[in-house]
C-alpha cells in the first residue's frame, strides 16, 4: 500500500502551514513503509487541532473526548490481547490534550506497560481555542503579544524530561523527538516507535503559524536549530564533552535533556528502555497465579 | 429462656482489629451449615484500626435479607455510639460485654454478663482478637453442636499452620466452657424443616458472578468503598477465563479503558461508587454518543462528596439517569435483593450489548455488602445471553457504523475486523461516523439514540408489584428499600389494603409503572435519600396529582422495621 491508500476522502481543515499537515503525511508514510494492513491499526485522539487526524486516516479511528485518548487506546490494546488479535494502537494529540487535561493518563501510561504509541504534536499552545497558553508554552512567550499573557506566568513543562523520568522509573519505554516539518526523519522515528515492544512516546515539535511567535517559527525553520542524534555517532553535550550516542544510556539521556527544548531540541531517539517480554493480559494472568499460591 | 425461637438476632460490637466482622461471617457460615436462613449486616467506618465496627446477624425460618431491629444477644468488646440505634437491647436481651455498658444501653437492658474477653484471649491464648473465644460462647448460647464452629475455625486458619489452628480451637472451646460455667444457654433457634441447597452471597458477589455468566471478559476499577470487593472477586476469576483486569489511575481512566476494550468487541464491566460515578460522567456521554456497550455498577454510599463512605444511601439515582452534559440517554437499573443483583447484572450486560449503550446498574452498601444465606435456584436457572449486532459480510468495504435502521440499532464492527474499517468521533457524526456539525444530523442522531431504547419501555417484567391489584393505595420504593417494604407489608398483613411497586428498570420507565400509578387514589413514596430522587423523577414521567405521603431520609444507618412501620401506619390513616 502506498501512503495515499491510508488516506480517507476527508480533506484536512488545518491552517495553511500547520505542522499537523506534515504529521499526517509522516504517519501514512510510516504505515506504508511498514506495510501494515489498515484493519490492524487503530488511531485514537482526544480534542484539539491534532486530534482531527483519525478522520483523515483510513484505519480504525476514534476522535474521542478531551484528554482521554490514552486510556481508550490502552483499553483497545488490552481488548485486542483478550481477543487474541494483532492491533497497533496509536494516540495522536496535542500538548494541551496529553499533558494538561490528560496529564495523569500520560504519567500512568508508561507504568501500564501496554504497548501503545503516542505521537504528540507539541505546538506550545491551545490552538483550536485560539492560542491560549498551554502546558508547554515557553515562559518567555509572555514577552510577546501572541498568547494570552495572564496565562503565561508559570514556567512550562518539558515533555521530554517528564517522560524520561517516568520511563526510567518504569524501566521501560521508548522516547524520541522529531520535527513536524522534517517528514523523512519523523517517518523513521515513527517506524521505530511502532516496532518497539513497549510504550512509545514521540514528541513532535510542531509549528503553529497562527499562534506561535514569529521568533519561534523562525527558529523552527532554521536548519541548524535542532541537533540530530544518530546511534553510534558523536554528540556534543551541554557540558562540552563529546559522547557517542547510545539510547540505552540513561545518564546520556539526562545530559541531552538538560538543554531546554526551546533552546536546542535534540531530535532522534533519546532513550530506549528494555522491551516488554509478555503482553498485558499474560502479565495479569501471571501475577494472578502468584496471588493464588 | 428455654423456648426455641423461630427468629433470632445477634449483635456484635467492637473496634477495628477485634475481628467483629470475621466473627459475624463465621457465625453466618455456621448457621448456613446447620440449615438456617439468615443474614449478616456489617457496620464499619473508614478507619482500619480502632474504628467503630459492628455486626448484626439475624436467623429466621423464612428467607431474610436484612436484620431485625432488636438483638436477642448482644456481645460487645467495646461500645460504639455510632451504630447504637441498630443494637439497642430489651429486657430479654442477653448482654455479654467486656466493659460496663453506657446508660443508653442499660436503660432498657436486662441481665448483663461482664466478662473480660480481651484479657482471657490475650493471657491464655496470646490472641489479640477476642472473637474466636466469643464464638465459642455464642455457639453454646445458641445450643449449636461444638463441631460446626470447630470445623469452620480449622478451615479459616488452615493456611496459617497447625499450631494456629490448634490454639484457636482451644480458645473456641474455652468460650464454650465459659458459657457453660455462666449457664449461658437457651437461646435456641428453630431450623427450617425443608432444607434447600443454599449459598452465602452478598449483592456484590451476586453481581460479580452474574458478570461472568453474561460473558464479561474485562473489569476495571479504582478502589472505592463499598464497591471494591465486587471487582476483587472478578480479579480472582477473570484471568483464568482468558479475560483481564485493570486497576487504573482514576475513574476517568477506568471508564475510558472499558470503552476502548468494548470497541474491540470484548464485554466490559466497571464498578464504582458515587464519587467515581461523578468522574465518569463525561465519558458516559462519549459511550452514549458513539454507541459503545458498557456496564457500570454503582454501589451507592452516603454523599454528597465523600459523604459517609462506608454507609448506605440511595442518592445517585438522578446522576445515573441524567448526569451528563447534553441529552445522553442510557438505561438505568436498580437491584432490590440478592436474586435481582444476579439477574439484573446479566440484564445490564445484555441491554448494553443489544442496544449498544452504556448501562448503569445501581446497588448500595446495604445490599452490596450484607451476606445473605440464599437458595441457589436463581444461580442454576437458564438466562439468555445477548451479543451485539455484527455487520453482515455483504456490508464489507461499504460499512456504515451508524446506519439508520428500522429499530435504530446499527451493526457494530469490532476494531480489528477486516473489511470494516471506520472512523468515528465523539462529536456529532453522520451514519459513517464522520464528524458533522450540522443541525439536521444532530437531530437525527438524537432521535436514533433515544428511539433505539424505546423497546425497553415494554419490559414490564422489569418491575415487581406486590399486594392486591384491587388496592387503591400504592407504595413506590426502589432498590434495597423495595425488599424492606415488601417484607413490612407481609408482616403487617396489609396485602389487601396496599400494593407496592418496585421498578427494576428505572430509565427508560416500563409502561406498567404508569398503569400502576393510574389505579391509585393515594400514593406513598419511601426512599433512603434526602430529597426523594425517584419521586422527583417519576413526576417528570407520569402524572402524580393525587394524595401523597412521602418519607425520605438520608442514609447512614439503613431503614429499620420500627421506623418504617411507624411511618406506614401513619401514612395509611
Amino acid at each position: 500500500m502506498n501512503p495515499n491508500d491510508y488516506r480517507t476522502e476527508v480533506k484536512p481543515i488545518w491552517c495553511p502551514g500547520c505542522g499537523n499537515h506534515f504529521i499526517l503525511q509522516a504517519i501514512t508514510r510510516a504505515l506504508s513503509k511498514r506495510e501494515m494492513p489498515n484493519h490492524k491499526i487503530s488511531i485514537v485522539s482526544g480534542i484539539g487541532c491534532t486530534s482531527r487526524i483519525p478522520g483523515y486516516i483510513k484505519t480504525f479511528g476514534l476522535n474521542a473526548i478531551h484528554g482521554r485518548a490514552i486510556p481508550i487506546a490502552i483499553g483497545q490494546k488490552i481488548g485486542a490481547e483478550i481477543k487474541g488479535i494483532d492491533l497497533t494502537v496509536i494516540v495522536n494529540g496535542g500538548d494541551g490534550d496529553l499533558i494538561s487535561i490528560g496529564g495523569n493518563h500520560l504519567l500512568h501510561a508508561v507504568k501500564n506497560l501496554v504497548p501503545i504509541k503516542v505521537f504528540m504534536a507539541d505546538n506550545h499552545n491551545y490552538a483550536m481555542t485560539k492560542g491560549q497558553a498551554g502546558p508547554t508554552t515557553p515562559f518567555w512567550t509572555a514577552e510577546t503579544e501572541k498568547v494570552i499573557k495572564s496565562e503565561v506566568i508559570n514556567p512550562q513543562i518539558d515533555p521530554m524530561r517528564l517522560m524520561l523520568h517516568n520511563m526510567v522509573s518504569a524501566r521501560s519505554g521508548f522516547l524520541a523527538q522529531g520535527l513536524a516539518t522534517d517528514v523523512k526523519h519523523l517517518v523513521r522515528i515513527m517506524e521505530e516507535a511502532i516496532l518497539y515492544k513497549g510504550f512509545a512516546f514521540v514528541n513532535i515539535q510542531t509549528p503553529c503559524p497562527s499562534f506561535n511567535t514569529e521568533g519561534w517559527l523562525k527558529k523552527l525553520k532554521n536548519k541548524d536549530f535542532c541537533f540530530y542524534l544518530e546511534e553510534g555517532n558523536p554528540v556534543e553535550l551541554p557540558n562540552g564533552k563529546t559522547w557517542v550516542h547510545d539510547p540505552s544510556n540513561e545518564d546520556l539521556a539526562w545530559q541531552l535533556l538538560k538543554v531546554p527544548i526551546d533552546e536546542r531540541p535534540y531530535l532522534g531517539v533519546i532513550w530506549r528502555g528494555p522491551e516488554l517480554k509478555e503482553n498485558y493480559v499474560a502479565r495479569v494472568k501471571r501475577l494472578h497465579g502468584l496471588h493464588k499460591h | 429462656m428455654t423456648e426455641t425461637k423461630s427468629e433470632i438476632t445477634i449483635g456484635i460490637m467492637g473496634l477495628g482489629g477485634d475481628g467483629v466482622v470475621t466473627a459475624g461471617s463465621l457465625l453466618l457460615r455456621a448457621a448456613e451449615r446447620l440449615g438456617h436462613r439468615g443474614v449478616h449486616q456489617d457496620y464499619y467506618t473508614s478507619q482500619i484500626r480502632d474504628g467503630s465496627v459492628a455486626s448484626k446477624i439475624s436467623l429466621s425460618l423464612k428467607p431474610i435479607e436484612f436484620c431485625f431491629d432488636t438483638p436477642d444477644i448482644l456481645l460487645s468488646f467495646g461500645w460504639q455510639k455510632l451504630f447504637e440505634r441498630d443494637f439497642l437491647p430489651t429486657k430479654e436481651t442477653v448482654l455479654i460485654c467486656n466493659e460496663k455498658p453506657p446508660e443508653t444501653i442499660t436503660a432498657n437492658a436486662g441481665s448483663v454478663y461482664q466478662i473480660d474477653l480481651r484479657r482471657i484471649s490475650k493471657d491464655e491464648f496470646k490472641l489479640k482478637q477476642p472473637n474466636v473465644l466469643s464464638l465459642g460462647l455464642l455457639s453454646n448460647l445458641l445450643g449449636w453442636p461444638d463441631k460446626v464452629l470447630e470445623e469452620l475455625i480449622s478451615e479459616e486458619f488452615q493456611s496459617k499452620g497447625e499450631s494456629v489452628v490448634e490454639n484457636n480451637i482451644k480458645a473456641l472451646k474455652r468460650g464454650v466452657n465459659l458459657a457453660k460455667d455462666l449457664k449461658l444457654a437457651g437461646c435456641n433457634v428453630k431450623v427450617p424443616s425443608v432444607s434447600l441447597p443454599s449459598i452465602i452471597l452478598t449483592g456484590n458477589q451476586a453481581m460479580a458472578k452474574a458478570a461472568i455468566r453474561a460473558g464479561c471478559k474485562y473489569v476495571g476499577r479504582y478502589p472505592i468503598t463499598p464497591s471494591t470487593d465486587l471487582t476483587d472477586m472478578l480479579f480472582d476469576v477473570l484471568p483464568d477465563l482468558a479475560g483481564s483486569f485493570s486497576q487504573d489511575e482514576d475513574e476517568i481512566a477506568v471508564i475510558c479503558k472499558a470503552i476502548g476494550v468494548s470497541t474491540v468487541g470484548v464485554k466490559a464491566l466497571i464498578a464504582t461508587s458515587g464519587p467515581g460515578l461523578a468522574l465518569m460522567l463525561e465519558s458516559l456521554g462519549l459511550a452514549t454518543a458513539c454507541e459503545i456497550p458498557l456496564t457500570l455498577i454503582d454501589v451507592q454510599r452516603a454523599g454528597p462528596a465523600t459523604g459517609m463512605a462506608t454507609q448506605t444511601e440511595q442518592s445517585d439515582l438522578l446522576t445515573a439517569i441524567w448526569g451528563s452534559p447534553g441529552d445522553g440517554p442510557r438505561p438505568v437499573l436498580a437491584a432490590r435483593d440478592i436474586e435481582s443483583c444476579y439477574r439484573l447484572a446479566i440484564e445490564a450486560l445484555n441491554i448494553a450489548e443489544e442496544f449498544q449503550v452504556p448501562t448503569i446498574l445501581l446497588s448500595d452498601k446495604w445490599l452490596g455488602q450484607s451476606q445473605v444465606i440464599c437458595q441457589r435456584d436463581f444461580l442454576e436457572k437458564q438466562y439468555e445471553i445477548k451479543e451485539r449486532r455484527k455487520p453482515a459480510g455483504s456490508e464489507k468495504d461499504n460499512y456504515l457504523r451508524y446506519k439508520i435502521t428500522p429499530d435504530f440499532i446499527s451493526a457494530m464492527a469490532g476494531v480489528g475486523d477486516e473489511g470494516f474499517v471506520y472512523q468515528t468521533a465523539a462529536s456529532t457524526h453522520n451514519e459513517k461516523g464522520q464528524p458533522r456539525a450540522a443541525t439536521e444530523i444532530h437531530q437525527l442522531m438524537h432521535e436514533k439514540r433515544f428511539k433505539k431504547l424505546l423497546p425497553l419501555t415494554e419490559r414490564n417484567d422489569l418491575l415487581k408489584i406486590f399486594g392486591s391489584e384491587k388496592a387503591d393505595v400504592g407504595i413506590f420504593a426502589w432498590g434495597s428499600t423495595g425488599r424492606v417494604m415488601e417484607n413490612l407489608i407481609g408482616r403487617l398483613q396489609l396485602e389487601e389494603k396496599v400494593k407496592l411497586c418496585v421498578p427494576e428498570l428505572i430509565f427508560p420507565l416500563p409502561k406498567k409503572v404508569k398503569d400502576f400509578a393510574d389505579t391509585l387514589s393515594k400514593v406513598l413514596f419511601i426512599e433512603l435519600n434526602h430529597s426523594g430522587q425517584f419521586y422527583k423523577y417519576l413526576r417528570t414521567e407520569i402524572d402524580l396529582s393525587r394524595e401523597k405521603r412521602l418519607y425520605f431520609r438520608p442514609g447512614g444507618l439503613p431503614f429499620n422495621q420500627a421506623e418504617i412501620e411507624k411511618w406506614l401506619k401513619e401514612a395509611l390513616i
